[in-house]
């Protein structure tokens, strides 16, 4: 990965995070602050590692259905 | 016929036209829309109905109100584009089979009553098994045979439902259902099975990203959606189907992520999306169907767009195996652009139509009063589809340098041209987004669009990218793109259960074989005993018939006592 990219990433990261804790919305399961910063943060690494190891289980060769 | 049918009368002359015109299909295939959408325009109207008597039968043949005027609508825009998408290609078959699909699909939007539904339900399958078909391969073949069983099995399944809830005296009107009868159950299974539930999705991402080029397209705009719209029409607030719609958005998570095949990716993400509006139509306000109609429109938006780009990538390059494929962006240019939009509004970002809706939606969900984990899962999803449409699709087709050079050119122009139109209307309902409100039935008052939501949005894509990146650079990112096959339902019915059937048919053939020697050992010898003696005579037919009529009388009188 390109490291610049990852520099803009984060950059972004914080002022959008840094605004979001000021504007919430008024009411709703998701006002409170670091919502969806931790929300992405929670799915992403445990979707990602969760499919890596369920993967490994579910694979098979590419001919797996051959027989139809 | 009623004349409030004429919109599928047209269609199904169109389908007839193009079958038997070899030369003019295509155009047939793009006029016919456009007549049948004036004929619509015309003819139908929220409050309008109609009868329709079949000998001593009255059948509801049309009842429309705003939500079907939504659908109908979609299903006439859908065609169109379709029609401009395949304009080069000259096949009839999938021209005419097209058609009558789309007509099918109106016709089920339209019904009136279960009955009426049921026809048009058997239709749509009959319709669109053809688009499967017409890829002419032997997987198509056999993908398109298992994807007929599925539907006639739902078509079946809806019969009996319908029949149960006749006997109980159910109105047959389309409307409420309680499942408070097997009736019930027998119609929730049907439409389940039309809207891919989890165990009764398998024919999805299994046939159509086989389908021809134009199958595909087409086939993720219709068929599952007349499921989401029947599901809302009869079981709208049904808790279950909470449980059943975020189990349904989430089942599919490992094969999108993973799969090499890029089509069928997407097919597995249809699923992500319609089990986000399966949740909705279980919290039933008007908000979530609201939700659920605006979101099915912008669906079959950025579905079509993402399936006319990689049908693209299939004629140019040959493959869409995201392991032989990367560097497209500098050859088709065009192309790639419109992906982008399509990975955009499938991620909900703001300024897509996408994002309007997915917020409509989850906000009726959160009105039905789910908790803060269950609600960021399914908002969740959004993030999630940065990754599978955005690092899959984008990245591993167009982005990426590829292991060998791929040989393409961009997109004929009447692909372009269709790809170019749903990417201009995704963008004009993000960014003009009170132009959706008259897609919104229900007329909800809720707003999806202000500043805070908008933010928040953005947020939860930059973060889930962030992440994302941070995991691959410690090598943690998803597994490597290559030929594999990922277990999935449809090994019990292609793997376990052939195996066991083989097996079986071994195991009678040899029980089979042993009865036929004890037979022969009889015939040489029929003065071992009266048993014998009496197996190794064939009987004639009339004894035969003699004893039969004794049974049946046995069994007459035995029911007779019993009653």
């Amino acid at each position: 990965m390109n490291d610049r990219l990852i520099r803009y990433l984060v950059i972004a990261a914080v002022v959008l995070g840094g605004i979001g804790l000021f504007i919430r919305p008024e009411s709703g399961v998701d006002r409170v602050p670091g919502f969806y910063p931790l929300t992405a943060v929670l799915i992403i690494t445990l979707v990602v590692l969760g499919v890596r190891m369920l993967a490994r289980l579910l694979e098979r060769p590419e001919d797996e259905y051959d027989a139809d | 016929m009623p004349i409030e049918l004429l919109p599928v009368g047209i269609f199904w002359l169109g389908a007839l036209l193009a079958a038997v015109r070899h030369d003019g299909a295509r155009w047939i295939a793009l006029i016919t829309p456009i007549i049948a959408t004036l004929a619509s325009v015309t003819l139908l109207a929220p409050g309008v109905g109609a009868d329709w008597q079949i000998m001593n039968y009255t059948l509801a043949a049309v009842r429309v109100d705003e939500m079907t005027l939504v659908f109908v609508g979609l299903f006439h825009l859908a065609g169109f584009l379709a029609a401009i998408y395949s304009l080069e290609m000259t096949d009839r078959v999938q021209a005419s089979a097209m058609l009558a699909y789309v007509g099918s699909g109106i016709g089920a939007v339209l019904a009136g009553d279960l009955v009426m539904l049921w026809l048009f339900w058997e239709m749509l399958a009959l319709t669109s098994v053809v688009l499967v078909w017409a890829r002419r391969t032997p997987e198509a073949t056999a993908a398109g045979i298992r994807y007929l069983v599925f539907n006639v099995v739902s078509g079946v399944t809806l019969l009996a439902g319908i029949a149960h809830l006749t006997v109980v005296g159910h109105d047959l009107a389309i409307g409420p259902i309680a499942l408070d009868s097997p009736g019930g159950w027998l119609v929730l299974a049907a439409f389940g099975i039309k809207c891919g539930f989890p165990l009764l999705h398998n024919w999805i991402p299994d046939a159509y990203p086989r389908a021809s080029l134009t199958g595909s397209v087409i086939l993720v705009a219709i068929t599952t959606k007349v499921g989401v719209y029947s599901l809302a029409r009869a079981f709208a607030g049904e808790e279950l189907l909470m449980v059943i719609g975020t189990v349904m958005a989430l089942w599919p998570l490992v094969y999108v992520l993973v799969e090499d095949d890029l089509r069928r990716v997407l097919a597995y993400s249809l699923m992500v999306q319609i089990g986000l509006m399966v949740t909705g139509i279980g919290a039933g306000n008007d908000i979530a169907l609201d939700g659920v109609t605006l979101h099915v429109v912008m669906d079959v938006l950025f579905k079509m767009l993402l399936f006319m780009a990689l049908g693209a990538v299939l004629v140019q390059a040959g493959t869409v195996r995201a392991s032989q494929l990367g560097g497209l962006g500098r050859k088709m240019p065009w192309t790639m652009t419109f992906v982008i939009v399509g990975v955009l509004a499938n991620s909900a970002m703001p300024g897509t139509g996408a994002f309007v809706s997915k917020k409509l939606l989850l906000g009726g969900i959160e009105y039905a009063g789910v908790g803060p984990v269950w609600y960021a899962a399914l908002a969740g999803l959004s993030a999630l589809g940065i990754l599978y449409a955005g690092v899959r699709v984008l990245y591993e087709a167009f982005l990426r340098r590829p292991e060998k050079p791929v040989e393409a050119e961009d997109a004929t122009f009447p692909m372009r041209l269709a790809m170019g139109m749903i990417a201009a209307l995704l963008l004009i309902a993000g960014l003009f987004p009170w132009l959706t409100d008259a897609l919104r039935p229900l007329a909800s008052d809720y707003q999806p669009v202000k500043l805070p939501k908008i933010l928040d949005q953005v947020q939860l894509l930059l973060f889930a990218l962030l992440t994302y990146v941070v995991l691959a650079r410690r090598g943690l990112g998803l597994p490597s793109s290559g030929r594999r096959t990922l277990l999935d339902v449809e090994w019990l019915y292609r793997k376990l259960i052939p195996t066991l059937a083989r097996r079986g048919a071994a195991v009678l053939g040899h029980i089979s074989d042993r009865i036929g020697t004890m037979i022969r050992i009889t015939e040489r010898h029929p003065g071992n005993g009266r048993v014998a003696n009496s197996l190794a005579h064939s009987w004639p037919a009339g004894s035969m018939a003699f004893w039969t009529v004794v049974l049946l009388v046995v069994l007459l009188f035995a029911g007779i006592w019993r009653s």
